[in-house]
């Protein structure tokens, strides 16, 4: 039945737009609630057709084809989404790798500044111990 | 760095599950009184799952088939399916790591004793009374099995089939379950 296969074909379109935009990384559950929904009208209008009931397996076909056919244009706009918010990150990522590196480089430099400082410090008041003690003998001597 | 790893893909395993449980939802009970010498008119539960673990949505179809021993069921080692035409078939698009829980509810409607063969003709499936290519004889009633193939749709060749690339490899699922019907009613004849 040429309603049936019209049905069919507007799966395999719609299968594939939700396909690409489920690689883009777009959320199609919803879509696919819909789509299997579709597919349920489908088997419907198949039975009745083997049932003899022509008209009422034309009648689900056709809104099995126009439900599936309304999905295309919003997977693709899905689709798009996905891909731009995708790029966004991508720009992000390459944003943040060097901004990533800069900052532990920075943290080195100061976390190496900070203890050199501190063992300068160290440093300096054990020589001015040693200094006392030595006044302390030479006026004991 | 750590945003550079994260952008890294991971290896992925790309398969599909298939499994058939009983009417408890587990490996056991898939006969009434575990007898699997079945009656006519006497509803079997089973609960069929797949599981998609192939990264991206996928369009599936379980298919099944009635045979007996002697027919051809699925070759795993050519990757072929039963060449027997399918009796009842269900297709269902499954997002990434969904599992499809399909309860079946079915049943022998018609069926025919001879001297030493039994022949099934029709079955009750989920409500569906189901005639085509459902008749099958068996020596005594012996080993009559149902067996369930995952097809799934390729895009490139616009069809469905018998299985799956994962990786550039062929792999294909499928189960069967083994039955008998030796009576056509519980009164021995």
């Amino acid at each position: 039945m040429t309603q049936i296969r019209d049905a069919v074909n507007a799966s395999q379109k719609a299968y594939s737009e939700l396909q690409a935009a489920d690689k883009a990384g777009a959320n199609i559950t919803g879509l696919a609630v819909r789509f299997n929904m579709a597919l349920d009208l489908l088997e419907s209008a198949k039975e009745r057709d083997k049932g003899g009931d022509h008209a009422g397996s034309y009648r689900l076909a056709s809104e099995a084809e126009s439900s599936l056919l309304a999905l295309i244009p919003e997977a693709q706009s899905m689709r798009d989404a996905a891909l731009s918010q995708r790029q966004r990150e991508l720009y992000l990522t390459m944003l943040a790798v060097p901004i990533e590196a800069l900052a532990v480089a920075l943290a080195v430099v100061l976390v190496a500044e900070v203890r050199s400082r501190v063992e300068s410090r160290q440093l300096r008041e054990l020589r001015i111990k040693a200094g006392t003690e030595g006044e302390d003998t030479v006026e004991e001597g | 760095m750590l945003t550079l790893t994260a952008q890294i893909p991971r290896p992925y395993d790309e398969y599909f599950a298939l499994y058939t449980l009983g009417s408890t939802g587990k490996a056991e009970h898939y006969f009434p009184s575990d007898v699997a010498d079945i009656l006519p008119n006497v509803r079997i539960s089973w609960f069929l799952s797949v599981y998609n673990h192939m990264g991206t949505v996928q369009l599936v179809k379980v298919v099944l088939k009635l045979l007996n021993s002697t027919m051809q069921g699925p070759d795993q080692l050519a990757m072929l399916p039963s060449q027997r035409d399918a009796f009842y078939e269900k297709t269902r698009l499954l997002l990434s790591n969904e599992t499809w829980v399909l309860p079946l509810s079915w049943s022998v409607v018609d069926a025919n004793k001879s001297e030493t063969r039994m022949t099934i003709f029709s079955i009750l499936l989920n409500g569906q009374n189901l005639s085509e290519n459902v008749e099958v004889t068996a020596s005594h009633g012996l080993n009559f099995r149902i067996v369930v193939e995952l097809w799934v749709y390729d895009g490139t060749s616009g069809m469905f089939e018998f299985g799956w690339l994962s990786n550039g490899t062929k792999r294909v699922v499928w189960n069967q379950l083994w039955f008998n019907m030796t009576r056509v009613s519980l009164l021995p004849y």
